[in-house]
């Protein structure tokens, strides 16, 4: 639980390569992959994509 | 008993240990949002355990539970949850009403159902069979898309947008980590359902138990009290002579 003590804080670093970096690289992600499996299911239900 | 068959029992454990958790809150706080996860998580873990359970032997309720509560109703659920933390409480009361209505009726056309249980195999996993188990054409299964696309939009959507917020304006890191790892778990869970679709069962096992372990950790992590510094006091002048 020590590993979330640093994440306890109120404001984050000023200069952080996580938070400057990471942390928005993996939401643009996500939100892609989202997107992603999102028109997948579409697909799916208008009989585009194939399903077993 | 495999590797992969036993996936689903830890995955039980640790929803179990999430639901208690949050039904806890919802007993404290009484917001609906933690109302609409447990029941959520409670039929994420109902699946994963009746997924256990059918690896060993089969029990057409426990396959009715399966479907329904951990591939159809629970990420709506989760998403629901999500819904009512960021959204106006009227929306939200109409949404529960269709959610509540559409979940009856995913149900009765469940129970309605005859199952195959002579396509069932014994230490094969459920997410391999199922297909043959229910009927062709089964009406339900059209309905699991719809539960889903509305749960990953509500769950995933919802936690990069409070991430977002959160990490715009520099504050609370805890819940920008947190909602992350709870999008990520949910976007585990809806990739491994994608796979199992297309005929890929044999994934979701694993993702059920990445989603399971992520979210929980976001959810720990996200609730987590910051610690917020002290304002800094002007020094106190000293009492002027009457």
């Amino acid at each position: 639980m020590n590993f979330l003590n640093r994440f306890k804080i109120h404001k984050m670093p000023q200069q952080s390569f996580f938070y400057d970096r990471i942390v928005p690289t993996l939401l643009l992600l996500f939100a892609i992959v989202t997107v992603a499996l999102i028109l997948f299911a579409v697909g799916i239900l208008t009989g585009l994509i194939a399903w077993a | 008993m495999s590797l992969n068959n036993m996936l689903p029992f830890i995955s039980t454990a640790i929803m179990l240990l999430f639901t208690i958790s949050v039904f806890q809150r919802y007993a404290v706080r009484r917001n609906p949002a933690f109302l609409y996860w447990g029941i959520g998580l409670a039929m994420f873990g109902a699946g994963s355990f009746a997924e256990a359970f059918l690896v060993l032997k089969w029990n057409s309720a426990i396959f009715v539970v399966w479907y329904l509560f951990g591939a159809a109703l629970n990420a709506a659920w989760l998403g629901h949850g999500t819904l009512a933390l960021l959204v106006q409480k009227r929306w939200v009361t109409v949404l529960t009403v269709l959610l509540v209505i559409g979940s009856v009726i995913a149900g009765i056309m469940m129970l309605q159902l005859t199952l195959n249980s002579g396509a069932y195999e014994t230490g094969v996993a459920i997410s391999n069979t199922y297909r043959e188990i229910m009927p062709e054409g089964a009406k339900v299964r059209l309905t699991t898309p719809f539960f889903n696309i509305y749960g990953l939009i509500m769950l995933v959507g919802g936690a990069l947008y409070s991430a977002f917020l959160f990490w715009r304006k520099r504050v609370l890191p805890n819940r920008v980590i947190g909602n992350v790892l709870i999008a990520a778990g949910a976007l585990s869970i809806g990739f491994a359902s994608s796979l199992a679709r297309l005929g890929y069962g044999e994934y979701l096992y694993i993702g059920e138990l990445v989603a399971a372990v992520m979210m929980y950790s976001g959810f720990l992590m996200a609730a987590a009290p910051s610690k917020v510094p002290a304002k800094a006091t002007a020094p106190e002048k000293a009492p002027s002579p009457a």
